[in-house]
């Protein structure tokens, strides 16, 4: 449990916040049926953010100068706002938001299009970062709320009443103008700084929801803040506490328990208010008993999934066919059923796919596939060519020395051609003898000479005068000595049991 | 004819003016003594490695800019019309351009088009890593190629650079020779930046290479005495090597893989999804409790998740490009490289690396 208040401590208050000012505006918001305009001023916001780094400040370098220019955009988007509400409303307000709406975020788009780090912001204004808040931002984000929430009480009586009855308003004097405008810019700084800490979509809950709920129970103003204020209350605590215990992003939790919060408060409500109630509560739990069964029946509708190997391993992706792989290497009984693709995949399967292929073979000592791995021996690529032989080497088959010897003539890593005479010892073969004299003698890396004169020392019982750091002619006569006993002796050559090569019996 | 009786309204007379000035220019073009292969790639990194395989002989552009998400390109018109005048267009594959593939349709170019001469995909022939290892739900929707950021192992440069090769071939066999002296060259400037030139004089390249990729090539350089004479970037990041890092996206396994260092924890558990709560406290544990002093990143990524973990650990936010052409950092493949060594041998070292 303290871990979890350690946690979820810093977002379970910037929750609190965001509940305590966003549920009061809120019940303006749905007074006034303009339930999109925290979008709209929050987007035209961001687009504020965006000129400002468009004309060549820093959002790192200089936090305030963008802030300004976010706050700047808010102050036009609220005159637009305040001065498109008409009497008689020939075009609706709603329409008019909407549209304010997709222009700034079009225009954002546009604006960001050739910024260096453009989409990543815009999205990330959307996802929010609730999770990622600590006491500085809070406080500074409460600062904000404190204020807009101050100028509202102060001037209640008429913030009220030009959201509720602009016409009593107007009867009054007031100037309806004036206060839309200094409503709507009020309620863009407290939008402005809530999506900064929580993003867009958990805005438009904390303002929308709790407010509707309360709609939907109260009357009078009072007790609807009350109630929006204990609806956010619970389910921003049951939504962190989900989050936490389920291992779920924050926000789109907190989001998704405001909607069946929201559900289970209009079956309530519906209920309650029925003239009979009995058979209200029936239909209610009807509906939802046939809703989850719907909903639970869809999951006969998952899709079924294909574990077929052969068929994975035939057209698969990538991924699938290293799987099936790995899966008949950890069940060695599976071998059988992709068997049959074994050789195809050597002759053209993907690189990564061949090598693992190899090195399955390798392991299984699958010899059966000893001519299709033998091709693999003079591969374009050289690792390719390095597992082949190491697979050759391990399967260890006399049909192999042909294939080594053709592959060594061919062969232009000297290191490869040393490992191939290596190979042809192994086999009892004396005819890695030569190759290794040719690595020595014009071998262009000095540590590929001193390979193949390691293996040499390591053969031959014959001891030859070649000495690494020694006089060049010196070396090139040791050289010629060797060549000239390989020539004549070749014949009688033999390999013995201990890998020793000398005058056969 | 006479003046008076044809008067050329201002407007008319600017289209006849530009008219003639298309028509300059035409001529301009066709009068040019030899044609450059125009070559067009998706990211910056593959524009770099086209420069250097083609020389004097190609001109080259990255459709993406390098200090955006590669994952993420708004397809533009002026894309589509970079990639119609394509005669070589060059992307990563493995599915980290998805908006390529929105391009080239758009382009009406059939040169370029999927398995056409004109078509590279440089990533073909390089083993991915992060292939997932056992049959479950969650295979596949990730990577179903593997992990795509293939170029931050240097040693998958030089393939990239070898398959660029092949494709400017295909469409400009004239200039045959010179493109494989490029490679060549440049694959031996690789070997050198990554091993120092004495080692690579001394064993060779592809050796190196084949014992790199196996991960042997400590071992099999200790085994020939030769443990001393490793150079180049590897010698540098040997103070780092098996320092434990956290990362934000999947960017960096290649580049951590290739230098040694191990990946203890990734920022972002799903991409494009917000972690939660537990990750973030789990990262916060991880790196106290294995000591992480770094948190790479790339430029792009929101600062908020690492700046949040620095301040809770004392950790260092390194932002890095991952792509080459951002100026003054990453021009070239080789600064790019050496830029992103630097930033973590700073942090690494305790210092600041912006301060």
């Amino acid at each position: 449990m303290s871990a979890f208040l350690h946690s979820m401590a810093w977002p379970f208050a910037a929750c609190l916040l965001l509940a305590g000012i966003l549920v009061y505006l809120g019940i303006h918001v749905l007074s006034r049926k303009v339930i999109f305009v925290d979008l709209a001023l929050a987007q035209i916001a961001a687009l504020g953010s965006v000129w400002g780094v468009l004309l060549g400040w820093d959002l790192a370098g200089d936090p305030w100068v963008i802030k300004a220019f976010s706050l700047g955009f808010t102050v036009v988007g609220a005159a637009v706002f305040t001065m498109t509400r008409m009497r008689d409303e020939r075009v609706p307000h709603e329409a008019l938001i909407g549209i304010a709406y997709a222009v700034a975020l079009g225009t954002t788009i546009l604006a960001s299009a050739h910024l260096a780090h453009g989409a990543e912001e815009v999205s990330e204004l959307l996802a929010g970062s609730i999770l990622w808040v600590r006491g500085k931002t809070i406080v500074a984000t409460a600062v904000v709320f404190a204020g807009v929430g101050v100028f509202h009480w102060i001037f209640r009586r008429q913030f009220f009443l030009i959201s509720l009855d602009p016409e009593r308003a107007e009867a009054e004097n007031l100037s309806v103008r004036r206060w839309d405008f200094l409503f709507y810019v009020s309620l863009g700084f407290a939008v402005t700084s809530a999506v900064a800490i929580a993003g867009v979509l958990l805005v438009f809950s904390y303002l929308v929801i709790p407010a509707v709920v309360a709609m939907l129970f109260a009357e009078r103003i009072r007790s609807r803040l009350v109630v929006g204020w204990i609806v956010g209350t619970i389910v921003s605590a049951v939504g962190c506490s989900l989050s936490y215990f389920r291992d779920l992003p924050s926000g789109p939790t907190i989001v998704a328990c405001f909607g069946v919060f929201l559900v289970l408060a209009g079956l309530v409500s519906y209920v309650v208010r029925s003239p009979d109630r009995r058979g209200a509560l029936v239909r209610a739990v009807a509906g939802t008993a046939l809703l989850a069964l719907l909903f639970g029946g869809s999951s006969f509708l998952r899709k079924r999934e294909r574990h077929d190997l052969v068929h994975m391993l035939e057209a698969g992706s990538r991924s699938e066919q290293m799987l099936v792989l790995a899966e008949v290497e950890a069940d060695p009984g599976l071998w059988v059923r992709i068997e049959p693709l074994a050789a195809g995949i050597l002759e053209k399967g993907e690189m990564q796919l061949r090598m693992r292929l190899l090195d399955l073979i390798e392991t299984r000592r699958q010899s059966n596939l000893l001519d299709e791995v033998h091709a693999l021996l003079t591969d374009p690529d050289d690792g390719v060519r390095e597992r082949a032989l190491r697979c050759v080497r391990t399967l260890g088959s006399r049909r192999s020395i042909e294939p080594v010897l053709a592959a060594a003539a061919a062969e232009e890593d000297e290191y490869l051609v040393v490992e191939l005479a290596e190979a042809l010892l192994e086999l009892g073969d004396v005819r890695g003898v030569p190759l290794l004299i040719d690595v020595l003698a014009s071998g262009e890396a000095a540590q590929a000479r001193r390979d193949a004169l390691e293996h040499l020392g390591a053969h031959l019982t014959r001891d030859f005068d070649y000495r690494e750091d020694g006089d060049p002619q010196a070396n090139a006569r040791a050289i010629a000595d060797l060549r000239a006993w390989w020539n004549e002796h070749e014949e009688q050559l033999a390999v013995d049991a201990a890998g020793k090569v000398g005058l056969g019996s | 004819m006479q003046q008076h009786q044809i008067p050329l309204r201002p407007h008319s007379t600017a289209l006849v003016l530009a008219l003639l000035a298309l028509c300059v220019s035409a001529r301009a073009k066709a009068q040019e003594p030899a044609k450059k292969v125009t070559v067009v790639t998706t990211l910056g990194i593959l524009a770099d490695l086209a420069r250097e395989v083609g020389g004097d002989h190609v001109t080259v552009e990255a459709l993406a800019d390098p200090r955006q998400d590669p994952h993420f390109v708004q397809p533009r018109p002026t894309l589509m019309r970079k990639a119609h005048d394509a005669d070589l267009f060059v992307e990563l594959g493995l599915q980290l351009e998805l908006w390529a593939g929105k391009v080239i349709e758009g382009s009406g170019n059939p040169g370029i088009q999927s398995g056409q001469p004109g078509r590279v995909v440089a990533s073909l022939g390089i083993s991915t890593l992060e292939l997932p290892q056992q049959l479950s739900r969650d295979w596949g929707d990730v990577h179903p190629f593997g992990n795509p950021h293939v170029w931050l192992d240097p040693l998958n440069v030089k393939d990239m650079a070898a398959n660029i090769e092949a494709g400017l071939v295909r469409v400009d066999p004239a200039h045959k020779e010179a493109y494989e002296e490029h490679l060549k060259d440049f694959q031996r400037r690789i070997d050198d930046a990554l091993f120092g030139a004495a080692l690579v004089e001394e064993v060779g390249g592809k050796m190196l290479t084949r014992q790199a990729r196996r991960g042997q090539l400590a071992k099999w350089l200790e085994s020939k005495e030769l443990g001393d004479s490793l150079g180049g970037w590897l010698a540098r990041a040997k103070p780092i090597a098996g320092r434990p890092i956290v990362t934000y996206h999947k960017s960096w396994i290649y580049f951590t893989e290739r230098f040694g260092l191990t990946t203890v924890a990734e920022i972002e558990e799903k991409p494009g999804i917000p972690p939660s709560a537990r990750h973030r406290d789990a990262l916060v544990g991880t790196i106290r409790e294995k000591g992480v002093r770094t948190i790479l990143e790339g430029i792009f990524y929101d600062r908020s998740a690492g700046d949040y973990l620095a301040r809770e650990t004392g950790a260092h936010v390194v932002a890095v490009p991952i792509d080459v052409g951002v100026e003054s950092a990453a021009g070239s493949y080789f600064e790019l490289i050496d830029h992103i060594l630097n930033e973590l041998l700073a942090a690494e070292a305790g210092a600041d690396p912006e301060g």
